[in-house]
């Protein structure tokens, strides 16, 4: 028999406490991996909403709340931006890629946003990871008041390609208060996109002249508008360019007329990052004292063995095994129970991270990762191993240090 | 085969004093015979058994088993010289309640490292086998009668081939005829493999069984003295 086999039947030997510390132990480790892994995902889903994008032009206003309400769908926009402003970057020549968005009304819960077959070539991308915008069913809208629906949303609002349903006004509509006709306008679905892990999966696409026309306001083909010179205003404006200095131009010349604003998605989610920092440190720190009582209470599960196993301590040494095989012995249950609680506790820690995914996700509209592993859990469990084993020092000093023969008289 | 040279053995009672227990002048005991130490509870016999094992180290003087200076090794050594040299039976059989009959004999091998790994179970069996445990194998200690763990305490005893078997009172906890079954299959095995027996008891029905008997009244000063132990 190897130590680690006599350790381990010592541990099958007092299942139940041996258990109940690995619980601890897995509470901590779960509590601790939950937050590495939500934190991280959230962080990475902000980072991928907002990567094909290097500015974004809407109204005046918070930055946040632009970033927000524009590719996240969360919030409402901080007001729109005159037609001009979309003619004139239009035409810049160093601007590769313009997609003008407009946001109004919703389904479901879900926003109706109006837009042009622009906003579907970008590639979201984070790392090596890369997610398109696919239309699995269907096709792009073509003409007014045809819809294009996200996954999430085609899958909750239970529609398919064909349905048809009314848009209502703002994101819902007062308790009591009668829908606006003006809004009540019917969409047909002709196409739902394939699972994106993005924001667009919890909205709903149409053309910009939909959401004009929804709103009152004289619509016409975007290409008739542009060469008219004049259109209605528009919610903001993704947008890409041939170099970081274009971008800083751009920007200066944007941010210091009355009109509109650039904003740097990249900054407003450090800026979040930055937020969300401290309380993220601070729960980190609770998880980590957690985990030092998972340690502890290791540490005294195994004390108590140790007391209670005096005597079969004192046995192994008559047998021949030296003061340090018994530390060892200590060592191996300790590492055993740590190792079975630290395994359970990526498991529960991961499964807890999955389920408060999906609830960030169905809230916000944020897409969370939460699969891949994260550079620093290796580094955890290496910690939480040798904490496992620091636990074991206490109750293997105890044996070490043990008069054998004090625990080898008769029994009365 | 035992020499023990002016061995004292006294225990700290707090405030400096001491408590002598053992305190023998010279005391040797040859190989390959059958000794019995007797005498009332009390008079040091397990004491004794413990600094002959090397369980005990003496307060002072020297203990020889087998040629080896025990009072010289470091406490890992002592623990090696008894797991290849010595087999103790303890009063109370001290079996490991967490391991079958085969397991707790297997480890008496695991620590001393005499037997090759591959012969552990093997050896195991066979002796338990020889004790009449041979359907008893998979049991733990909690599912054995006294006698049953008593022979299971002799066959982990014996599982290295030592040269001396020491035995603390085996009929202790057993009915007279068991006691007499264990004592002639102890007789039997040490004469198999020429393992030098002390015995430590004060049953006269064992008595009988042995080559020689030393009184410990005769050899303990510290009684001579009329010290309570």
């Amino acid at each position: 028999m190897t130590l680690v086999q006599i350790a381990l039947r010592y541990l099958r030997a007092r299942w139940f406490p041996n258990l109940l510390t690995a619980a601890c132990v897995s509470l901590g480790v779960g509590l601790l991996v939950a937050v590495i892994v939500v934190a991280r995902g959230v962080k990475e889903g902000l980072l991928l909403g907002t990567s094909p994008y290097e500015m974004i032009v809407g109204a005046k206003g918070s930055p946040t709340q632009v970033v927000l309400s524009t590719v996240f769908f969360l919030d409402v926009p901080t007001g729109n931006i005159p037609f001009h402003v979309f003619r004139l970057l239009k035409q810049h020549p160093r601007v590769t890629l313009l997609v003008p968005v407009n946001l109004g009304d919703s389904y479901k819960g879900f926003r109706i946003v109006g837009t042009t077959p622009d906003y579907f070539t970008p590639v979201f991308q984070l790392g090596r990871r890369e997610h398109r915008l696919r239309v699995a069913q269907g096709h792009l809208f073509a003409k007014d008041f045809e819809a294009v629906v996200g996954a999430t949303a085609a899958r909750e609002a239970i529609l398919t390609v064909g349905d048809q349903f009314l848009g209502i006004h703002g994101l819902e509509e007062g308790i009591g208060e009668q829908p606006d006709p003006a809004h009540r306008r019917q969409y047909t679905v002709v196409g739902i996109l394939a699972p994106s892990s993005t924001a667009a999966d919890r909205a709903i696409f149409t053309t910009m002249g939909s959401v004009w026309a929804v709103h009152g306001l004289p619509t016409a083909p975007l290409e008739e508008l542009l060469t008219r010179g004049e259109g209605p205003p528009i919610t903001a404006l993704f947008l890409r360019a041939q170099s970081l200095m274009d971008l800083m131009l751009l920007a200066t010349q944007l941010n210091g007329g009355p009109d509109a604003q650039a904003v740097f998605p990249g900054r407003i989610v450090d800026r979040l990052f930055t937020m969300f920092a401290t309380g993220e440190t601070i729960v980190e720190a609770i998880a980590f004292m957690v985990l030092i009582v998972a340690a502890i209470t290791v540490s005294l599960s195994l004390f108590g063995a140790t007391i209670e196993r005096r005597r079969e301590m004192a046995t192994l040494r008559a047998l021949g095994a030296s003061p340090g095989t018994l530390v060892k012995l200590l060592l191996w249950e300790s590492a055993l129970i740590s190792l079975l609680g630290t395994v359970a506790g990526f498991g529960l820690g991961r499964g807890a991270a999955y389920i408060a995914s999906r609830i960030i996700e169905t809230s916000s509209g944020i897409y969370v990762p939460v699969w891949q592993l994260s550079a620093l859990e290796p580094a955890f469990l290496g910690a939480m191993a040798l904490l496992g084993v620091l636990a074991g020092l206490i109750p293997g000093l105890t044996a070490y240090r043990m008069e054998v023969a004090d625990h080898l008289v008769p029994l009365a | 085969m035992i020499e023990l040279a002016e061995v004292q053995k006294s225990y700290p009672m707090g405030g400096g004093e001491r408590l002598p227990v053992l305190d023998i002048h010279a005391f040797a005991l040859p190989a390959g015979k059958r000794w019995a130490i007797v005498g009332p509870s009390g008079t040091g016999k397990t004491t004794l058994l413990h600094l002959v094992a090397g369980i005990l180290t003496p307060t002072a003087g020297n203990v020889r088993v087998a040629g080896t200076d025990l009072t010289s090794l470091r406490p890992a050594e002592r623990d090696q010289f008894r797991a290849r040299n010595i087999g103790y039976v303890f009063q109370s059989f001290n079996l490991l309640a967490a391991f079958t009959a085969l397991e707790n004999v297997m480890l008496a091998m695991q620590f001393s490292k005499v037997i090759p790994q591959h012969q552990h179970r093997a050896r195991a069996t066979e002796l338990l086998q020889r004790v009449g445990l041979g359907h008893r194998l998979v049991h733990k200690p909690a599912q054995l009668s006294n006698g049953e763990q008593q022979r299971v305490a002799v066959a982990r005893a014996l599982a290295n081939r030592p040269c001396l078997l020491l035995m603390d009172e085996p009929s202790a906890h057993l009915d007279t005829e068991t006691a007499q079954r264990v004592t002639e299959l102890v007789g039997e095995l040490c004469a198999e493999g020429e393992v030098t027996l002390l015995v430590a008891t004060h049953d006269p029905h064992l008595l009988e069984s042995v080559d020689h008997v030393v009184e410990m009244q005769a050899i303990n000063r510290v009684l001579a003295r009329g010290a309570v132990v």
